[in-house]
């Protein structure tokens, strides 16, 4: 039963999960990032 | 405005596909202990809540609300309903009916182990609804991602960890939520929404006590500093009145709910806040000079009436022995008070004091952003953010008292983690937008403008702002930044009018967060490790690797299994109480004491029989109506947590109610000993002999591997018990009491004198 699921690859899943979301939490404040100036 | 629109449209798709992969991560990250062992539920109090869910999914909600357990504390028995915390098991039970009613036919066995993951997602979720309320989205994302991953919260909300604190973090940081959005918005609908989710938060835990004195506190805290309000009116008013009213429905709380010292902080503020609102009515009337003759009746007045009133109220509450307070409660207050008098909340291992490795275990990289956070909170101050202030601060309190209490500081810890980051980010993404060669037209028109420094492409600009947000980051990896951003001279050629865009050079920008995402990714693979590693091992089955593969150690539940098809159904069983749960779930026997531990006497009793010798022992479970005696030894596998370790507080807990019972007795030389030199009491009692009996010939020489010595009495008989089952690890040994010696009648014992 070579195809199944085991820790290893969940613990996979799980780093590369978490990092993408960590990124795109990032890009999201680049979304949102409005320009402040002095004297504001 | 459509750049706007458009942006924010953009923003909000992203915000939803991000929520939805945290709750994902929230959900899968808690599966490891399905993936290495089994679907099966974990540990000791969760064997308790799925019997009651069993039960309630079983008979239905009237008669779980009416029963009354008499196959624990035996002859006592136990009334489920008034002392059972509803919340988890009436949400199980739920979801298996409706699951059920859809036609989807899932065990209660697997709803059960799989409430704690899917309810870690709705807590990351309220999280990203707190922290918005707080800081904004930005800082909300921020939050939720790091709740779905914090080792602190996974410890208790694995697949399998059946308990309280599975609905009742989620419950917690909602009822936050709904408090910080009716703070906010004055609306009367979130305030009720907000009475309601405490009702939950009541429903589930005993630690919302904590809810019902943090708000109360942070009230206070907004009046003394002058940010009263209607808003914070509408606020507390209402959940005091329909929370308590809500939270006196449930049987466990009942009256507590208003008689308890853990409630008055919430009535005494409720009417601080009356007498504030009162004050402000008043001045808002009255001209100056009246309002101030006023003031002065009052306070006169208002003075001799309160100090009355007080001494009245502490002569009542000091005429009770604990002033009022529950055990735990005074334990959390002063810390040495459990040990001093109360030696079974001391004993539990989960009420002790943590140690400093286990802060950065538990919330990791958390622990140095959360004073950047604080820092976040006051730039500026609003009522939100001197909540988490408030809650950051108490919460850290309570976790260095009781290890158990580092799962309230998790939120608390990720919301200001999350919003230092989330500030972070903001100030480096927005250098680098505004910043890209060739972007928008009015940034090079500032760039034209300002660069009156230096010829090249970048704005050099500086702002204090800007200087304290770099020096929130850790110093040993910003400090390359820290002296680009010292060396620039403060601007001062920039003019009034001219719109100077505030903003980091590109370049130390794009390192930074380079080097915030390795920090990320550092937390990530930590959670990831903690999860996989160390807080899956259902503890009812035991692994360890050797040279020749794994090893599993299922000794609990071959016990379990021989005691439920070997021994009637009626049959009592005596263990310690740390069996008691899984004894009844598992084994289906009546048991003597369990973890629930509300009667000491009785607890006493069983410790007093463990640590009497084997006649005495044999009457007093006699009396108890036991048929068996169950015992847990790990010397043969190395197995720590096993009675001979747990020993010293049966004698303590015994001792506290027997006086014959004496510690002093069990140590040789102040230290407790099995081998040779262990007292006689130690080597008589009936712990040793059942724990050790035939022990020596595993290997000839009775090692224990534990206790890493040779005992000390290795050949002996029992007279009054005999060995019915050991397990094959010898971890868990059972014996049946001897019948008593039939009395013949006229024949009179024969003694040595005639």
């Amino acid at each position: 039963m070579k195809e199944m699921f085991d820790d290893q690859d969940l613990g996979f899943f799980a780093n590369f999960l978490g990092i993408f979301i960590f990124v795109l939490v990032i890009a999201y404040h680049y979304v949102m990032a409005d320009p402040k100036y002095a004297g504001n | 405005m459509t750049n706007n629109s458009l942006r924010n449209a953009f923003g909000g798709v992203l915000s939803f596909f991000i929520l939805l992969l945290i709750g994902v991560l929230a959900f899968s990250i808690r599966l490891f202990s399905v993936i290495k062992y089994e679907s099966v539920i974990h540990e000791f109090d969760p064997y308790f809540n799925y019997r009651v869910t069993q039960f309630l999914t079983k008979k239905g909600i009237y008669e779980f609300w009416n029963w009354f357990d008499d196959r624990t504390w035996y002859p006592l028995g136990r009334v489920i309903g008034g002392t059972v915390y509803p919340g988890l098991t009436l949400t199980a039970g739920t979801i298996w009916w409706l699951l059920n009613s859809l036609n989807i036919p899932l065990s209660v066995e697997t709803v059960c182990v799989f409430t704690a993951p899917i309810f870690s997602a709705f807590a990351s979720w309220a999280t990203y609804l707190l922290t918005k309320e707080v800081k904004g989205a930005g800082a909300g994302l921020t939050a939720a991602a790091l709740l779905a991953m914090v080792p602190s919260y996974i410890s208790r909300s694995v697949a399998g960890s059946y308990d309280n604190e599975a609905v009742a973090i989620f419950a917690l940081i909602f009822t936050f939520y709904l408090y910080i959005k009716t703070l906010n918005t004055g609306s009367l609908f979130y305030a009720t929404l907000n009475s309601i989710a405490y009702f939950y938060m009541v429903c589930s835990w005993g630690g919302y006590t904590f809810i019902i004195n943090l708000i109360p506190m942070h009230v206070l805290l907004c009046i003394v500093t002058g940010r009263y309000s209607s808003r914070l009116y509408i606020a507390y008013a209402p959940l005091v009145v329909l929370g308590t009213l809500l939270a006196a429905l449930v049987p466990v709380v009942g009256f507590n709910a208003v008689m308890t010292s853990e409630h008055f902080a919430s009535f005494l503020v409720f009417i601080v806040i009356h007498v504030v609102a009162f004050v402000y009515y008043i001045k808002g009337i009255l001209s100056p000079k009246m309002f101030k003759v006023a003031v002065t009746l009052v306070i006169s007045v208002g003075l001799v009436v309160c100090c009355a009133v007080i001494a009245i109220l502490i002569a009542l509450v000091a005429s009770s022995p604990t002033k009022g307070w529950s055990g735990r409660s005074l334990s959390l207050l002063d810390p040495t008070y459990a040990s001093k008098y109360i030696p079974i909340i001391a004993s539990v291992s989960e009420h002790q004091p943590p140690t400093w490795p286990s802060y950065f275990m538990d919330i990791n990289v958390l622990a140095f952003l959360v004073p950047a956070g604080i820092i976040a909170c006051f730039l500026p101050l609003s009522d939100a953010s001197s909540f988490v202030v408030l809650y950051i601060v108490t919460s850290v309190y309570f976790s260095g008292v009781m290890v158990r209490l580092m799962l309230v500081l998790a939120p608390a810890a990720c919301i200001t983690s999350g919003i230092a980051l989330s500030q972070a980010f903001d100030v480096f993404t927005r250098s680098i937008k505004y910043q890209l060669p060739g972007v928008s037209s009015t940034n090079e028109l500032d760039a034209g403008e300002t660069s009156s420094t230096t010829a090249e492409a970048q704005n050099d600009a500086v702002k204090t702002e800007k200087t304290e947000e770099t020096s929130k980051d850790r110093p040993s990896r910003k400090s390359k930044k820290k002296e680009k951003v010292q060396v620039e001279k403060p601007s001062t050629k920039a003019k009034a009018e001219k719109k100077r865009l505030l903003a980091l050079p590109l370049e130390a920008s794009v390192i930074s967060l380079l080097l915030l995402i390795m920090l990320g990714a550092f937390y990530v693979v930590h959670c990831v490790w903690a999860a996989a590693e160390a807080y899956s091992a259902p503890s009812i089955v035991l692994t360890s690797h050797s040279h020749d593969g794994l090893h599993v150690f299922d000794d609990f539940r071959e016990a379990y299994g021989w005691l439920r098809h070997n021994t009637d159904v009626d049959d009592k069983v005596a263990s310690w109480w740390d069996y008691g749960y899984q004894t009844t779930a598992m084994a289906n026997r009546t048991v003597i004491v369990d973890n629930n531990t509300w009667n000491n006497t009785h607890i006493a009793t069983v410790g007093t029989a463990m640590s009497s010798p084997e006649k005495a022992a044999w009457e007093i479970f006699h009396s108890l109506d036991v048929k068996y005696v169950l015992v847990v030894f790990g010397g043969l596998v190395g197995y720590p947590s096993d009675d001979i370790n747990k020993f010293l507080w049966m004698v303590r807990i015994g001792g506290g109610v027997f006086p014959h019972i004496k510690e002093p007795d069990y140590l040789r030389d102040g230290q407790y000993r099995i081998d040779s030199q262990a007292t006689s009491t130690m080597l008589n009692c009936l712990m040793y002999k059942l724990s050790y009996y035939r022990f020596v010939e595993t290997d000839g020489k009775g090692f224990d591997r534990v206790r890493r010595t040779e005992i000390g009495k290795k050949y002996f008989k029992l007279t009054h018990f005999e060995e019915v089952f050991t397990t094959h690890h010898w971890m868990v040994r059972i014996y049946k009491l001897k019948p008593p010696k039939n009395r013949i009648r006229g024949k009179t014992k024969k003694s040595k004198s005639l």
